[in-house]
C-alpha cells in the first residue's frame, strides 16, 4: 500500500521525474501545435472544408511531404497555380459582333520531376453561344504543343490534360511530329520532356527553364473566339506538384497536416474524457463497495463480474454500426458499458486494506460519518492509483477510437487521427506505399501513447514502492 | 477434506453471473428488439421488390397488390416468430443460448453452405487457434522468460528499459503494429504478404501448403506477439518481485541456500498461481480472435466472422460467439477457483 499522497503531490512527483517531464513536454508540444490551427487555416469552418471536395481542387493528389527532398536529393515539383490575372491579354480584336482574344501566361519549371497532374479551368459567361477556344503550350525550347481546340460545352469547363483522351492524343501527335515516332504510351508529361529524351515514357527527362540562359518560361497560350462583345473568359491553370506542405495530401487532395492538427485535440479530448470519467466512476464504486460492505458490496461485485464476462467491444461495434454514432455519442455509450470493471475490483481490494487501519478506526470512534470518512480519509488513499490508471488508459481510448475508425465506424464528419488512418487504409496507402498518409497520423497517435506512458512511469514507482529496488 | 460448502457457493455464484451476463448479451445483441424492426423492414422491402419484378402482378389493382404484400409480409413475420413481443422472444433466445442451442444464422453461411451457427463458428475456429492461441502462448512464454531476468536485476538498466518498452507496447494494440508492419515488411521489404491466409492458388503439396500458411501467418503473429510480450514480461516481473521480497525468501537466502534453489522453490512456486491464471484467461480470450487485427490482415478467423455477423446484423451468430466466450471464460475461472481452493486453504477462508 502506498503512502497517502494528494493529487498535488502526485503531479509534483511526475514533474520531478525526467520521464514525466518529457511526457508532459510532448503533450504541451501537441497542444500548442493544435492551438496554431486558426493561424494555419484561417478560413472558416474546418470540418466543413475538410468534407468539401471543392475546397481541395487546387491541391495535388497524394503528394508527399516537401521534406522528402532532403532524403531523395531531388527538387520535387510544387503545385503551380496560374490564375486568371496571370493570363495577360496579348490582343483583343472586335469585328462585327465577334470578339477575338489572345491571352498568355508564363511559368518557369525547374523541378527534377514531372508534375502529377495538369488541369486548365475555363469559366465563361456568354450571351448566345459558348466561345471557341484553342489552348497551346509553347515550351522553353520553342516547340509548340497543341492541347485543345473546340467549342466549350459548358460555362464551367475543365481541361483534364492528364486524362482527357483527345488532349492526350494531341500530345502524342506532338511527340510523333517532333521525333518521327509515336510515343510508347499516352501521357501528358511529354509536354515537360526534353526533346532528345522522347518518345519513350520511361526515359523522358524534364525540360527545365533554367537550361537556358537567361531562363526561358513555358507559355500557355489561349485563343478564344467569342460571339458577343460582353462575353467573358476566366482561365486558371493548375500544374499539380508531387510534394505538398509538411504532411502531404491524401487521395482527395486534402492537406493531411490540417487533419492531424484538427484531429489531435479531438482524439486527446476523447481519450482524456473517456479515461477520467470511466476510471473515476469505477474507482468510486469500488471504494463504495468495500467501504459500505454487506449487500451493497455483494450487488456491486456480482454486477462487476457480469460486466467482465460480457465481451464489450463487439457489442459497442454493433451499436455503433446500427446507430452510426457521432464521436461524443460513442463516448457516452462507452462510459455506460464501463461503469464497472477491473478498476472497481482493484480499488475495492485497496479500500478493504485501508479499512482495517487504525486511523479509520479512530475516525469511527470519534463519530465521523461514513460519508465523511469515505470522502476525507479513504479517497486520498486511492487517488494515486486512480490517477495512474487514468494516465495509462487515456491512450487506450485514443486507440479505441482509431480501431472503430479502421472498421469504418468512425465519426461521419470529424477528422480524427483514427479517421485519417482509416482513410489511408481504405485508400490503399499500405499497398501503394503512401507512407506519409499512414505514418504521420500513426506517429502522432504513438506520440500520444508514449507521452502518457512516460508520465505513468514515475507513478508506477509511487504505486509499487516495493518493486523499486532490492 | 474437500470443502464442499465453499465449492458449492463458488459454483452457484459463477453460474448465476454467467446466466445474467448471457441474458444481457442477448438483449444488447438484439439492441432491445431494434434489430427485429430492421428485419421486418428488410422483409417488407424484399417482398415488395419481388412483386415489383414479377410481371404477373403488374396488372393487379393497387389496393389488391398492397393487400397481397401485407399478407405475405405478415406470413413471413409469423413464420420467423417476429410477431411476438421482444420481451417474450428474448427469453426464447436466452433459453437457446443457455443450452448452447445456437440455431441457424440469418444471413451468413459456412463455406460448406451450412446455415447452422455451430458449423459457421467451428469452421473459423481452427484459423483463430492457429494464429492467436499460438501467438498468445509464444508471447506468454517469452514474456515470462524475460521477466525472470528483469526480476533478477530489478531497478537496473535492463529492467528499466524493458519495463518502459513493455508498458508502451502493451497499450499499443496489435492491429496498429499490423498496419505499420504491413507497410514496412510487406510493401517496402517485400518479405511477407500483406494479408490473407493462403496464396492463390494454394500450393499442392502438404509441405508447401504448411509453409504457405506459415508465410502468411508471420506478420499477424509478429504483431500479436509484439503487443503481448511486454505485458507478460511486466506483469510477471511485478509478481516475481513481490514474492521475492516475502520474509521467507529473505530467510531462505540468509540460510545460505543456493540462489537457484531459492528461485525455483521459494520464488517461482508461489508466483505460479497468478501467472497460470493469466495464461489460462489469455488462452480463452484468444479463441474469439481479434476483430480488428483479423480485419487488417484479412485473416479468416472468428474475430472476422464476428465482424461480418455485425455488419449483416446476424444476431444469432453474434450471440453464438459471445455466449461461447462467456461459457469458456466462466468455466475457466471456475476451474481455477476450485483448483486454487483445493490447493491453497488461505483462499477458501478469505472469501
Amino acid at each position: 500500500m502506498s503512502a497517502p499522497l494528494g493529487l498535488r503531490e502526485i503531479v509534483k512527483e511526475v514533474l520531478k521525474s525526467k520521464s514525466g517531464l518529457a511526457g508532459l513536454c510532448i503533450l504541451l508540444f501537441l497542444t500548442i501545435l493544435s492551438l496554431l490551427v486558426p493561424i494555419y487555416f484561417p478560413k472558416g469552418n474546418i470540418v466543413n472544408a475538410w468534407n468539401d471536395p471543392l475546397h481541395w481542387v487546387k491541391y495535388p493528389r497524394l503528394a508527399a511531404p516537401e521534406w522528402v527532398e532532403i532524403f531523395i536529393g531531388k527538387r520535387l515539383p510544387r503545385t503551380l497555380d496560374i490564375v486568371n490575372s496571370d493570363f495577360k491579354y496579348l490582343s483583343i480584336k472586335m469585328s462585327s459582333g465577334f470578339k477575338y482574344v489572345r491571352r498568355e501566361a508564363n511559368f518557369y519549371y525547374d523541378y527534377d520531376d514531372f508534375p502529377s497532374d495538369f488541369i486548365i479551368f475555363l469559366n465563361t459567361s456568354y450571351r448566345s453561344s459558348p466561345p471557341y477556344v484553342a489552348v497551346t503550350i509553347i515550351r522553353p525550347d520553342g516547340l509548340k504543343v497543341k492541347l485543345f481546340s473546340g467549342t466549350l460545352t459548358s460555362s464551367t469547363q475543365a481541361l483534364y490534360i492528364s486524362t482527357d483522351k483527345d488532349i492526350l492524343s494531341n500530345i502524342a501527335d506532338f511527340v510523333t511530329k517532333v521525333t518521327g515516332k509515336p510515343p510508347s504510351a499516352l501521357s501528358f508529361i511529354y509536354i515537360f520532356a526534353e526533346r532528345e529524351s522522347l518518345p519513350n515514357v520511361k526515359e523522358v527527362k524534364v525540360l527545365k527553364s533554367s537550361y537556358f540562359k537567361p531562363p526561358r518560361p513555358y507559355r500557355i497560350v489561349v485563343k478564344a473566339l467569342m460571339y458577343s462583345k460582353k462575353d467573358k473568359l476566366r482561365i486558371e491553370a493548375i500544374i499539380y506538384g508531387k510534394v505538398y506542405g509538411i504532411a502531404g495530401t491524401d487521395n482527395e487532395r486534402r492537406d493531411i497536416l490540417l487533419g492531424i492538427l484538427w484531429g489531435t485535440p479531438i482524439s486527446l479530448a476523447f481519450g482524456i474524457v473517456g479515461s477520467v470519467v470511466t476510471t473515476v466512476i469505477q474507482a468510486f464504486l469500488g471504494a463504495v463497495s468495500a467501504w459500505y460492505g454487506g449487500k451493497v458490496d455483494e450487488v456491486l461485485q456480482r454486477a462487476t463480474d457480469i460486466m467482465l464476462v460480457i465481451p464489450i467491444l463487439p457489442l459497442i461495434i454493433l451499436i455503433d454500426f446500427v446507430y452510426r454514432l457521432t464521436l461524443w455519442r460513442l463516448l457516452e455509450v462507452l462510459v455506460v458499458f464501463s461503469i464497472l470493471g477491473m478498476v472497481t475490483k482493484i480499488t475495492r481490494s485497496m479500500v478493504l486494506q485501508v479499512k482495517s487501519e487504525q486511523y479509520i478506526e479512530a475516525a469511527i470512534s470519534y463519530g465521523a460519518s461514513k460519508k465523511r470518512i469515505l470522502a476525507l480519509y479513504i479517497t486520498p488513499r486511492i487517488t494515486p492509483y486512480t490517477f495512474a490508471n487514468i494516465v495509462l488508459s487515456i491512450p487506450s481510448f485514443v486507440f479505441l477510437e482509431a480501431a472503430l475508425s479502421i472498421l469504418g465506424l468512425g465519426d461521419p464528419l470529424l477528422p480524427t487521427l483514427g479517421k485519417l488512418l482509416d482513410n489511408a487504409y481504405e485508400g490503399g496507402a499500405l499497398y501503394h506505399g503512401y507512407w506519409w498518409w499512414v505514418l504521420l497520423p500513426a506517429g502522432v497517435i504513438m506520440l500520444i501513447a508514449i507521452a502518457f506512458v512516460l508520465m505513468y512511469y514515475p507513478l508506477d514507482k509511487i504505486l509499487n514502492p516495493r518493486l523499486r529496488e532490492r | 477434506m474437500v470443502p464442499v460448502k465453499y465449492f458449492a457457493k463458488t459454483v452457484a455464484i459463477r453460474l448465476l453471473t454467467l446466466i445474467i451476463a448471457i441474458y444481457i448479451t442477448v438483449v444488447i445483441a438484439n439492441l432491445g428488439g431494434f434489430i427485429d424492426r430492421i428485419y421486418i423492414g428488410q422483409i417488407r422491402f424484399n417482398v415488395e421488390s419481388e412483386i415489383a419484378r414479377n410481371p404477373s402482378f403488374a396488372n393487379l389493382p393497387e389496393n389488391l397488390r398492397e393487400k397481397y404484400i401485407n399478407e405475405r409480409v405478415q406470413a413471413i413475420i409469423r413464420s420467423r416468430g417476429l410477431d411476438k413481443p421482444f420481451i417474450f422472444r428474448s427469453f426464447i433466445y436466452f433459453r437457446d443460448a443457455l443450452t448452447l442451442n445456437l440455431g441457424r444464422a440469418l444471413i451468413l453461411r459456412s463455406a460448406s453452405g451450412s446455415s447452422l451457427v455451430k458449423d459457421i463458428i467451428l469452421e473459423r475456429l481452427p484459423q483463430t487457434v492457429l494464429l492467436f492461441t499460438t501467438g498468445t502462448i509464444i508471447s506468454a512464454l517469452l514474456g515470462i522468460y524475460l521477466s525472470l531476468y528483469m526480476a533478477k536485476s530489478a531497478g537496473g538498466t535492463f529492467d528499466k528499459s524493458v519495463t518502459f518498452f513493455a508498458i508502451t507496447t502493451s497499450i499499443v494494440p496489435p492491429w496498429f503494429f499490423g498496419i505499420i508492419f504491413i507497410l514496412i515488411f510487406s510493401f517496402y521489404l517485400g518479405l511477407f504478404p500483406s494479408g490473407g491466409m493462403f496464396s492463390v492458388p494454394p500450393p499442392s503439396t502438404l509441405l508447401g501448403y504448411f509453409r504457405d500458411i506459415l508465410y502468411h501467418m508471420a506478420l499477424p503473429l509478429l504483431a500479436w506477439v509484439f503487443n503481448g510480450l511486454g505485458a507478460w514480461a511486466y506483469v510477471s516481473r511485478n509478481i516475481l518481485i513481490q514474492v521475492s521480497q516475502e520474509d521467507y525468501v529473505v530467510v531462505a537466502r540468509a540460510k545460505g541456500l543456493p540462489e537457484r534453489l531459492v528461485l525455483s522453490r521459494y520464488v517461482l512456486r508461489p508466483s505460479l498461481p497468478p501467472i497460470v491464471t493469466n495464461v489460462a484467461l489469455a488462452i480463452v480470450n484468444s479463441l474469439t480472435g481479434a476483430i480488428i487485427t483479423e480485419t487488417v490482415f484479412d485473416w479468416p478467423g472468428v474475430g472476422r466472422l464476428l465482424y461480418e455477423a455485425i455488419l449483416s446484423l446476424d444476431a444469432p451468430v453474434v450471440i453464438g460467439i459471445t455466449v461461447i466466450y462467456a461459457y469458456l471464460y466462466t468455466l475457466t475461472v471456475l476451474a481455477l477457483d476450485l483448483i486454487y481452493g483445493l490447493l491453497d486453504p488461505r483462499i477458501r477462508s478469505s472469501r
